[in-house]
């Protein structure tokens, strides 16, 4: 009754008209920056952070979350047509999804996608309704030691599941945690590598390092990329699946909303990785795995959906714990920040408008889509032509007026720059910027966490194994970190011939 | 990636020996009482022994398959990039003197035409188009302090 109530509130929001407003601007860029490669939304939604500070609270996080879901579905376009994908959540897409536009059903895998995406998204935020309000009750117990147990277990998921070399991305994270404790301290007050500078002495600024990081460095790539854009089919007949089609999708929905929704909701488990994961499972189930890279809609409509239901539980340890599992969940965490919430258990209690708007708006959000995306394909083909000689100027022109917007301070321009010109290189030593972004946020919590439950037990060690759900997450951390220690040295010992 | 690994694995070795040098200077007080340094100090180790570590095996890696440790890898640095970063840079330095249209019109001409390689008409309207479209939309319409040059734009 009181999840109804709770809704019906949230309705009241979101239907009025500069709300609604807001959600078809947000899933319209969303889709936009979806369809477009070079653009993705963390690097939108940091461009659009100073601008949405000036907007209520309420209108500013219908808007950011829109861009993020949004994009989920404008990324499929692109890798259905073109064969290049969008955003990096619909790498995968690309792999089936172009083999279907080859065989004449791009209609088919365009509109399977939109309805798994639409599920995906949907059966998510219902998840989101249901089991943010427990857990923000639950996170309510939590005090120092246990949110210490917390983020340190975060952080070995976030390593354990990253794609690539874990010691690189422990290595980056470590940069991330050293990028945090510059500034000044807030327990004692002293200057750690401020080097005298004014803006180092607040820290540095998040929002112009994730502009740096993701939205500059993809530009410097891109121009160095040649996009052949050939578009598969201007023209695009039947959308609608047929019952064949349906019939074969029907249970890779259904797994790839649970997988999704689950990989969701880990530090680091981003929608990208759940797609992956959904191809992978379908593939090991499917009856007919050679089947997959020639045209399955399997191979579309599981990875669609897991994506658009990962977005959706993303929110989850964002809103409830004050945890962003991805770095977009970073920024939407910022903007909360600078809109005086803080994010955690008692966003719920102190600010119900605005946490029951952004879930709220996800429904409408994701009917929007679906009634829009369809219609609107022949638009996106066209703006898949646009060179990106045209485009990237503006880009580059956004990023710049969104980072000396934040504070008005050529600095954080400057700021902004090194961290393009770092997110560069790292991306070229094949070093990935979510582990030093996820770092750099959790660390002022883990630190404070740590010191306060020192100064509560007076130097005690064991406060972090007496309660018993910091224990429960040391002992996940522990097992973690085992699990991640051991095959590096067993491929150790079977290079040198053991022991 | 083994060239480039071993020269990024020892860029964070040395910075990580840094910041463990830097963070003695900070309070570092004890475990059961931590001060400012204490944090970093254990990132700096840490740091320090991950780089090792990643070193240690792109080198033997690079020996045992007989390669030369620095062999030759893919390009790091291309024109354009190098030349978009200080026209980003020289736009920072400069939109405080000259003001944001002002800036925003050239770098935009700059981008277009010698990066993006349009014409010299198409770079000049693009530019005009885009300052004027970004002036309206973040000055006017949104607000947004943006700094005004000698020309009062």
């Amino acid at each position: 009754m009181e999840m109804l109530h709770n809704m019906a509130y949230g309705f009241s929001i979101v239907l009025e008209p500069t709300r609604l407003l807001m959600c078809l601007l947000g899933v319209l860029i969303g889709t936009l920056i979806g369809v477009l490669p070079g653009i993705g939304p963390s690097a939108t939604v940091a461009i659009l952070l100073p601008v949405s500070i000036s907007m209520g609270a309420a209108d500013a996080m219908i808007l950011l979350a829109g861009i993020y879901y949004g994009s989920m579905y404008g990324g499929s376009t692109t890798s259905i047509l073109v064969n290049i994908p969008g955003e990096s959540a619909s790498v995968v897409t690309c792999i089936d999804g172009y083999q279907m536009a080859r065989q004449g059903r791009a209609g088919v895998a365009l509109g399977m996608s939109a309805f798994g995406s639409f599920i995906g998204g949907t059966v998510g935020v219902l998840g989101l309704m249901l089991l943010a309000p427990p857990l923000s009750e639950f996170a309510l117990r939590f005090g120092p030691p246990e949110y210490f147990a917390m983020v340190l277990c975060g952080f070995c998921i976030l390593i354990s599941i990253g794609s690539g070399s874990k010691l690189k991305a422990l290595l980056i994270a470590l940069v991330g945690v050293f990028l945090s404790e510059v500034g000044t301290d807030l327990v004692t007050g002293q200057q750690r590598f401020t080097f005298g500078s004014m803006t180092l002495m607040d820290g540095i600024p998040l929002v112009p390092m994730v502009m740096g990081l993701f939205g500059i460095s993809e530009v410097l790539l891109n121009l160095e990329t040649k996009f052949d854009r050939i578009v598969f089919s201007s023209t695009i007949k039947n959308l609608l699946p047929n019952l064949e089609d349906w019939k074969a999708s029907l249970s890779p929905i259904a797994r790839g909303t649970m997988l999704g929704f689950f990989l969701g909701l880990l530090p680091g488990g981003s929608a990208t990785l759940a797609s992956f994961a959904s191809y992978a499972l379908e593939k090991r189930v499917s009856r007919h795995p050679e089947k997959f890279g020639k045209g399955a809609i399997e191979g579309v409509a599981g990875p669609e959906t897991a994506n658009n239901a990962a977005t959706s539980s993303a929110f989850i340890p964002m809103l409830t714990l004050g945890i962003p599992a991805n770095p977009v969940m970073a920024l939407i965490m910022a903007a909360l920040l600078s809109h005086g919430l803080q994010p955690g258990p008692l966003l719920m209690v102190k600010s119900p408008d605005v946490f029951w708007a952004i879930i709220i708006s996800m429904y409408v959000g994701n009917i929007m889509l679906v009634i829009l995306n369809v219609p609107l394909i022949g638009i996106w083909v066209k703006l898949l032509k646009v060179p990106y000689d045209v485009l990237f100027p503006l880009i580059l022109l956004f990023c710049l007026i969104g980072a000396y917007s934040t504070s008005s301070n050529a600095e954080d321009v400057i700021i902004m720059i090194i961290f393009g010109v770092v997110g560069y290189l790292m991306r070229k030593f094949e070093y990935e910027p979510v582990s030093l972004v996820f770092a750099f946020i959790l660390t002022p919590l883990l630190e404070r966490a740590f010191r306060q439950s020192l100064a509560m037990s007076d130097g005690g060690f064991t406060i972090f194994l007496r309660p018993p759900i910091a224990l429960a997450f040391m002992i996940v951390a522990f097992i973690l970190i085992v699990l991640l220690i051991f095959p590096l040295m067993r491929s150790r010992l079977s290079r040198t011939g053991g022991l | 990636m083994r060239r480039y690994d071993l020269i990024s694995s020892l860029v964070f070795l040395v910075l990580g020996l840094v910041i463990a040098v830097s963070s003695l200077r900070i309070n570092v007080g004890t475990f059961r009482d931590p001060g400012s340094g204490l944090f970093p100090l254990i990132t700096g180790i840490l740091m320090s022994i991950i780089a090792g570590g990643i070193f240690i095996k792109s080198f033997l890696q690079s020996i045992s398959k007989g390669r030369e440790p620095l062999g030759k890898d893919k390009r790091l640095w291309h024109n354009k990039s190098v030349a978009t970063v200080v026209i980003m840079l020289l736009y920072a330095i400069t939109i405080e003197w000259l003001g944001f249209l002002t800036v925003t019109l050239l770098i935009l001409f700059v981008l277009f035409k010698a990066i993006g390689g349009l014409s010299a008409r198409a770079s000049l309207g693009g530019a005009v188009l885009t300052a004027a479209v970004a002036y309206l939309v973040f000055k006017v319409w949104l607000n947004v302090q943006l700094p005004v040059g000698p020309l009062g734009l």
